[in-house]
């Protein structure tokens, strides 16, 4: 005797034996998995989903109103699995679980990471965007501080794991790496079909692979605390920063004054402290 | 290599134009296209075929209308548009032509 699962398939309904619905929810939610970015996603599941109902419909009569588990098993094994038609996948890269979402990112920050995280969310290197920065501010002839001050104020600073993973837009949660390695799992299964030789060897390899990339993924968490550049990085930047600094005093007046005003008021501060000092 | 597994990136590809001669030859359900290939080389399954007939809908060759039935819910029932008909034939052309080509090469 065992538990029946009540599903609805197309608006019908059947009792499915537990194992029976657990085979054909895999096969499904394989099924979405293969279709995602296709525009008839919806509707494909839709008509695989009606088909299923009229399978099951043959398996039940007016002295058995059960899908056995062995019968589910049947007929997802009749439907196949579900080939996208070769259209390419809409988005390739991220997850579909997890938005890309721009955060300051401090590791490896010059002021305030407003330019590190804009670089992760684009996936470029920060020197380019730093460079960037600094043309624009010698454009604006300084107006841009204002920009970047905004930044440094609106945009979040990713502190937990989970933002740190969203800002690079990484997979985080247990349920979006199971969607992840559950895609896997299906082409796996149309590769190998009943060539079990194969498959344990490629299986052992895998785990063999698996277990090598866990241990550089622990070894480089360990060593990518910073995420800064590199010392010859460091001396161009600061080059270039000051031929930029350099080019925008002597050329934009507004800049000029900004700087001018900049370095009385770091004056007046440095004057105030070593007076009251000497006022001790 | 046995043939059949030579062949099977020729039949994967063959597909779709085998599917709109059947739906040519008498407009039908997803069922009975799948019971025109079964028992041949082309036999497929509700995986493959949806999809497929789903692409075809898409690029406007073929049309569905729902079609009630007595013994269950509504169900598709697919024929060729007119520009279906014409991309057929356009096919069918080139089929005959290839053919002919590979019965000619090295003879």
């Amino acid at each position: 005797m065992n538990t029946v699962t009540t599903i609805n398939l197309a608006g019908t309904a059947f009792q499915v034996e537990d194992p029976g619905y657990q085979a054909l929810k895999k096969y499904l939610d394989d099924a979405r998995a293969s279709l995602a970015g296709n525009p008839d996603e919806t509707e494909i599941l839709g008509d695989i989903e009606r088909a299923i109902a009229d399978k099951c419909r043959g398996y039940v009569s007016a002295h058995k109103n059960v899908i056995t588990t062995s019968e589910a098993e049947t007929i997802v094994k009749e439907m196949g699995p579900v080939t996208s038609d070769g259209e390419p996948a809409k988005d390739a890269s991220p997850a579909s679980g997890t938005p890309k979402r721009l955060y300051r990112v401090v590791e490896g920050e010059w002021i305030a990471g407003v330019a590190n995280g804009i670089a992760v969310y684009f996936d470029v290197d920060v020197m380019l965007v730093r460079i960037l920065f600094i043309l624009l501010l010698a454009l604006t002839g300084g107006g841009f501080v204002f920009a970047y001050i905004l930044g440094w104020i609106f945009i979040p600073v990713a502190e937990t794991s989970r933002q740190k993973a969203a800002a690079s837009g990484e997979p985080f949660n247990a349920q979006e790496i199971v969607d992840r390695v559950r895609a896997e799992y299906a082409r796996v299964e149309t590769k190998y079909g009943p060539d079990l030789k194969r498959w344990k060897r490629d299986l052992k390899q895998q785990h063999a692979d698996h277990l090598r990339y866990k241990h550089k993924e622990h070894m480089r968490r360990i060593h990518a605390r910073r995420r800064g550049p590199s010392a010859l990085g460091e001396l161009i930047g600061i080059v270039v920063f000051s031929f930029f600094a350099w080019y925008g005093y002597h050329h934009f007046p507004a800049f000029h004054d900004f700087l001018d005003a900049a370095w009385n008021l770091f004056n007046r501060i440095v004057d105030t402290i070593t007076n009251a000092i000497a006022n001790q | 290599m046995e043939p059949a597994e030579r062949f099977s990136g020729i039949r994967k590809g063959l597909l779709e134009f085998l599917t709109l001669k059947v739906i040519n030859a008498k407009p039908a359900y997803a069922a009975d296209i799948l019971a025109a290939f079964s028992g041949t080389s082309f036999a497929t399954q509700e995986g493959t075929l949806y999809p497929l007939l789903s692409k075809l809908r898409r690029d406007q060759l073929v049309d569905y209308e729902w079609q009630e039935s007595e013994a269950g819910p509504p169900r598709k029932y697919y024929r060729l548009t007119a520009k279906g008909k014409k991309e057929l034939a356009s096919v069918e052309a080139y089929w005959k032509d290839i053919i002919k080509e590979v019965a000619d090469l090295g003879s």
